[in-house]
Order: C-alpha cells, then sequence, then structure tokens
C-alpha cells in the first residue's frame, strides 16, 4: 500500500514542514483528511498531528460527503453565481 | 590587448584550494566515531567540548530511550541510562555532570514533562521538577548546580493538544531549585542555545535572543539561512555555532556577535541534532532525516590560513586546473504549512513577499459573504489590519504591508466594478476607478504600489475584455490590449515587464510584457485558472486552480517545469513572494484549507561551482 489515510486538522505553522514534504507523499483533502506517503516519515507525522487513522474506504467517504455537501450548495446558487463559480468536482484519493 | 583586471579593475586569483568561507577563517567537518545507537532530539551536555561530550536520551524512532553515551574525541562509550526514556529535553552541562528537564515521554512525543534529571558522572538521579512542562526547549549550564531552561513547546491539553504553543518562560536551576529568570522577548520552541548563564545566545529562526543573566534582549542580525531544529555550540553569547537544521539541512553558521557568517556544509543534512564545543571546534551528532534517525558525528575544526568565500569571486583552481566561481544555490524546494488566516477566504487580492504579505478582502465561503476584513502575514502569524472600505471579491492588487493597492471586483455575479483603494499602512482610502469596471483579472504590480497594471478579466459572466490599463499613482489609463482575452489568470513580474498565465476554460496560455505589448510565449504545461502566481518576468511560479489543483509549474524565462506541489490543492488563492521564498493563502473549496497558509521554500547555500566551458 502506497498511502496511509488519516484526519487531522491543519493548525497552521509547523504542521508539515519543509523537512517532511521532502521525506514524504502528503495532500490534504476535504474534511481534514490527509493522504499520507507510506514510510516511517509519513508515520511519525501522523503522529505529530494526532492523526486519527482511516481507511483509504473510510477517507473516501469523508471527502465524499464534503463534495456533496459543496455540490448541493453550488446547485442551489443562482445561475449568475453558477456562471462565475465552477461546481465543485468529484475527488478520488490516491 | 584588454585584460581581465582592466577591465574588471581585480585578477582572477589562483588558488591551490577552494575558498571555504566569507570571514578570514575557515573551516572544516570530518567524521568522527559514530553513536552506538542511532537517534535524533538528544539531550546534550552543551557546555561539553568536542572531546569531552555527553548525549543522553532522544527518539530512536521508532521508541524513546533512555540511553546515555560519552564522546572523547574519539569514540562514544555506552555509560548507564536515564531513569525514565525521554527526548527533546531542555540539557545543559558537561560530561560529568549534567540535567536533562522536561521534554517528552511518550511514544507518540507529543506530551510535555516537567520531570528532570542529574547527571553526576555516573548515574542519574530524580531532582525538582520543573514549573513548566516543556519539549524542545534552549538550555545553557555549566554542571548539575546551575543553569537554565528557556522557550520549548508547552503544548497544553490532554489528549495530546494541537495547536502547539511556544513558550517565552526562561527557569534557572541552582542546585536545588527552579525559579522564574527573565522571559523571551519572543517564545520560541525548537531553537537552541549556546554559551554560559550569563552570557548566551539563542539563535533562530531568523533573528536571535541574547541572555545576561536576568532578562533578554532581541539581536537584529538575521541568519544566512532562517532555520529551526539545528544543532549549536558556542562560548558566550558572543561566540557560537549553529549547524543543519530544518530546513537548513547541511548549513552552518557561525556568530561573532555581531552577524553570522556561513561556512563549511555538515556532511550528512539533518535535523534535530545536537551539539557542544565551540565556534572553532564543534560537536554535532544525531538528528533525523535521511536515513530517519542519525548514529553520525561529526567534528568542526576551524583552519587557520584558509581562503574567504564571498559570493561572486571568480578564481582559477590550481589544483584541479578549473576556472571557478562562487555563487549562491538553491535546493529543492517545497511547500510547508504557514500559519492559517483569521478569515478564510478566496477570490481576494494578495501581494507582498513571503514574510510580509497582504490578504485584502474577498469572498468567505464559511459565512457564505463577501469580506471587508484585511490581514497581514509576517511569516509567522497573520494580523487583522484596517477594513477596506468596499467588501469584493475577484479582486486583484499589489503594493507592500506599508504601501498597497486593490483594485476591481465582482459585485454580484452579473455585476462587477472598478473601485481602487490605497493603503498607507494605518487604513483604506478610495482613488481614481479604473476605465473598465473588471473582476477576476490579472495584475503584476511586484511591490510598487504607485506603478501596475491590470488586463482582461471580465465584465460580465460570458465578456472578457481585451483592454489593459496602467496605474501612475493617481489614475488608470488605457494603454494596450492582451492577444487572447479571458478571466481568472494569474500575474507576476512588475508593470513594465510581467507574464501572465492560464486563465479560463482553463488555458494553457502564457503572454509576456515588454512595457509596450504582449507577445504570446511557451504555454504551460497543464492548463489552468483561477490559479496564483509569485515572482518577476523571468523566474516564477503559478500554482493551485481549480478544481483542487495543487500543481505547481515554474518559469525561467524560456520554459515551465513542474515542481513540488502544494499540499492542499486549492482555486481562487492568493499568492505572493518569489521562486525560493512564495507563499499561497486561501481559497474556495469545497471544505478545508480556505483559511490555509503555505510557504514555498528553496534552502540555499553560497557554493563554489565550476565556470562552464561553453
Amino acid at each position: 500500500m502506497a498511502n496511509k489515510y488519516c484526519t487531522a486538522t491543519n493548525w497552521g505553522k509547523d504542521f508539515f514542514t519543509h523537512e517532511e514534504r521532502t521525506n514524504f507523499y502528503l495532500s490534504g483533502q476535504p474534511g481534514n483528511v490527509w493522504v499520507v506517503g507510506d514510510n516511517t516519515h509519513g508515520d511519525a507525522w501522523i503522529a505529530k498531528v494526532s492523526g486519527v487513522s482511516k481507511t483509504q474506504a473510510e477517507a473516501q467517504a469523508i471527502v465524499d460527503a464534503e463534495v456533496a455537501t459543496a455540490q448541493a450548495a453550488w446547485d442551489a446558487e443562482s445561475d449568475e453565481y453558477k456562471a462565475t463559480h465552477s461546481r465543485p468536482t468529484d475527488i478520488t484519493l490516491p | 590587448m584588454a585584460t581581465y583586471k582592466g577591465i574588471k579593475g581585480f585578477t582572477v586569483q589562483s588558488l591551490a584550494t577552494d575558498p571555504v568561507t566569507i570571514t578570514g577563517a575557515s573551516g572544516a567537518w570530518a567524521s568522527g566515531g559514530s553513536l552506538n545507537t542511532a537517534r535524533a532530539a538528544i539531550g546534550s551536555a552543551n557546555d561539553g567540548t568536542q572531546t569531552a561530550s555527553l548525549g543522553f536520551g532522544g527518539n530512536e524512532l521508532p521508541g524513546i530511550s533512555n540511553k546515555t553515551e560519552s564522546y572523547n574525541g574519539t569514540s562514544w562509550t555506552v555509560l548507564p541510562t536515564l531513569n525514565t526514556s525521554r527526548g527533546a529535553t531542555g540539557s545543559f552541562g558537561v560530561q560529568t555532570s549534567a540535567v536533562a528537564a522536561g521534554g517528552f515521554t511518550d511514544a507518540n512525543q507529543l506530551l510535555p514533562s516537567t520531570a528532570v534529571e542529574s547527571w553526576n558522572g555516573s548515574a542519574w538521579s530524580e531532582i525538582t521538577e520543573l514549573s513548566t512542562q516543556r519539549i524542545n526547549s534552549a538550555g545553557i549550564g555549566a554542571s548539575n548546580t546551575s543553569g537554565f531552561v528557556s522557550g520549548g513547546n508547552i503544548r497544553p491539553g490532554s489528549p495530546p493538544g494541537v495547536p502547539s504553543t511556544a513558550s517565552a518562560l526562561t527557569e534557572s536551576w541552582n542546585g536545588s531549585s527552579w525559579t522564574s529568570g527573565g522571559a523571551l522577548v519572543t517564545a520560541l520552541e525548537d531553537n537552541k542555545a549556546f554559551g554560559v548563564v550569563t552570557s548566551a545566545l539563542i539563535a533562530g529562526p531568523s533573528t536571535s535572543q541574547s541572555y545576561n543573566g536576568s532578562s533578554w534582549s532581541t539581536v537584529p542580525a538575521t541568519l544566512n539561512t532562517t532555520r529551526t531544529q539545528f544543532g549549536a555550540g558556542g562560548a558566550s553569547a558572543t561566540s557560537g555555532i549553529i549547524f543543519g537544521g530544518s530546513p537548513a539541512g547541511a548549513v552552518t553558521e557561525i556568530w561573532n556577535g555581531s552577524s553570522w557568517t556561513e561556512v563549511s556544509d555538515l556532511a550528512s543534512a539533518r535535523r534535530n541534532l545536537n551539539g557542544s564545543g565551540s565556534a572553532t571546534s564543534a560537536l554535532a551528532f544525531g538528528g533525523q532525516g535521511t536515513p530517519p534517525v542519525f548514529s553520525a558525528t561529526e567534528e568542526f575544526n576551524v583552519v587557520t590560513g584558509g581562503t574567504a568565500k564571498n559570493e561572486g569571486q571568480v578564481y582559477y583552481n590550481t589544483t584541479t586546473n578549473l576556472l571557478k566561481l562562487t555563487k549562491t544555490v538553491f535546493g529543492t524546494a517545497t511547500w510547508s504549512s504557514g500559519s492559517n488566516m483569521g478569515t478564510p477566504r478566496g477570490s481576494h487580492a494578495g501581494f507582498g513577499t513571503q514574510s510580509a504579505s497582504s490578504a485584502v478582502s474577498g469572498y468567505d465561503q464559511d459565512a457564505s459573504a463577501v469580506t471587508v476584513n484585511y490581514e497581514e502575514y509576517d511569516g509567522s502569524s497573520w494580523s487583522e489590519k484596517a477594513n477596506v472600505n468596499t467588501a469584493r471579491y475577484g479582486v486583484v492588487g499589489c503594493g507592500t504591508t506599508t504601501a498597497g493597492l486593490i483594485y476591481g471586483q465582482i459585485i454580484n455575479p452579473s455585476s462587477v466594478g472598478g473601485l481602487t483603494e490605497e493603503w498607507n499602512n494605518t487604513s483604506w482610502s478610495v482613488k481614481t476607478a479604473m476605465n473598465t469596471s473588471r473582476g477576476n483579472s490579472a495584475t503584476a504590480g511586484g511591490g510598487n504600489a504607485e506603478a501596475t497594471f491590470v488586463v482582461s478579466g471580465q465584465v460580465s459572466p460570458s465578456s472578457f475584455p481585451s483592454a489593459m490599463e496602467t496605474w501612475n499613482g493617481s489614475s488608470w489609463t488605457e494603454v494596450s490590449e492582451i492577444n487572447t482575452a479571458r478571466r481568472n489568470l494569474s500575474g507576476f513580474g512588475v508593470s513594465t515587464a510581467a507574464i501572465v498565465a492560464g486563465g479560463t476554460s482553463p488555458s494553457i496560455l502564457v503572454e509576456s510584457w515588454n512595457g509596450s505589448s504582449w507577445t504570446e510565449i511557451t504555454e504551460l504545461n497543464t492548463a489552468a485558472e483561477e490559479s496564483a502566481a509569485s515572482g518577476i518576468q523571468t523566474s516564477g511560479l503559478v500554482f493551485g486552480g481549480a478544481p483542487n489543483i495543487a500543481r505547481t509549474e515554474e518559469w525561467n524565462g524560456s520554459s515551465w517545469t513542474e515542481v513540488a506541489d502544494l499540499a492542499t490543492g486549492r482555486n481562487q488563492l492568493g499568492g505572493s513572494g518569489t521562486t525560493t521564498a512564495g507563499l499561497a493563502f486561501g481559497a474556495e473549496n469545497p471544505s478545508g484549507g480556505r483559511n490555509a497558509t503555505e510557504e514555498f521554500t528553496a534552502p540555499q547555500s553560497i557554493s563554489n561551482v565550476t565556470v562552464a566551458s561553453s
């Protein structure tokens, strides 16, 4: 498995560092979901941010729910709004 | 015949070896004996020397360490263990008399401790605890009866609390009790100190703070490479050395009491290492990076008679028969997290530098409303300033945190405005509006609020002007037209030399402005819209975009290269800075990242490079 999944709230400065970005794959997704490269550095980062581990399916479900909410909000907007804002697209976690 | 000296006024030096420093004294790192157990965040008797040092505890990744080892200048010897495994302690002392204060004792390395242990040369014993729990505090002291710890991460809360919180507290130890010392001017964590209890310095992240035994004061001189998690050694507040860290990696700098000078790099780049010794004879050991934890020890020694390393110096190496020069070399850049904005926003105006940036107005999706809010970033945190007069989104801007300009707006999806507002470091005032009202346009005023331009954008959801207007400090004038009109394109550069890239639908088009006309140039590798940008005409970045794009492309003046992704993909974000120090902030995302900041940073060092023959 190439990636791990967790939820964690980005507290800002030093949530992820330059060094950490060079040591493992990291991708933030809707719903505070983070896709984390599966190596010792990634494991250490999950511990650092008190990440709550998720399976890929669980993480995908969180993202899907967030995107669905955003899509519903966009669908309820006026045609004028839609003309200037893109409809949120589905996201498939790597 | 013209000579080099005749043209440049000086000769090309002939040197047997490459320059190694930019001061009179040079130094180099050599390998020492390896630790018996590799680990990071080791405690150090940092008043020790290069040939008599002590390392204790740390993080073995995985596992917290209780191991103690002593160094004799050649090899490390295993000694009796700490009573409690711990890492990232506030540590001080010498090889035969030391203190390990606080640190983390849990497997997640998150819970700070107040526990303290004392080393008498043969065993550790538990002594009076700190008043305040802390991780990664800076320690200074000559023995287990005299020292202090200052700063650190106090990470309040249980279970493991986030966000982390830096401390300004100093606690002094007299051999029997801890008493409150002077508070740091600025709270710090992950920064080490060197010196003695009456004359010490905590370096970085950029400026430093000095201690006179009772109070701290700011030392304005800045490090050449901003960093935390480094190792340090030194004799006093006016003489020391720091090495490694994040994101510095291997970079070493010497402090002479007034300025920092970069000297030879560590052989192994690493962070969360520790050390001891002085500016002329230092020891570095342990740390983390690649591999995850280090056992490697390196010894720094000054070599007298070395040749000064000055950036831009040209010389002929008589040993290798190569013409060489010294230049600043940038490493691979990545995005790291910055502090979150107070108000989430997208479609806002963003301008400035990585350490002095502005986020103005925009659309707050969380509140489903445009915001009048204005925030400034100082490299560490965002602070709220005076509101703009008219809330708006689809706005662009330029200038600095002390003199800024914003212009254009989307009023509602079918209506736009041309309002201009100027920031004078205190308040926003309304200025002359643009000739063509528009939003979601491109601009590139760089840091100059007195000379900028706006180009293309939208006057309605389906109508995009090609017209360009320039600002002279008081009014807008139509001057030219872009080749392909579009909205949600991004721009970087200055008013007379700029690049605009991408745009709806999305587009790969790129155009260059030379001060009088637009020319289509090399296209982006991947189409982008609602992106942000930073840089100058010959060196820029375009990053993010719709939908949820994390991609970053770098422009070198002739071609685009995809470089490190943002951690969080996002569109309608703000951007500022350069290609080696950029900033991304805000977004209009489905959720998350709407107030997030990321910093694009390329590590830099001065290196000797060979002049190519062609």
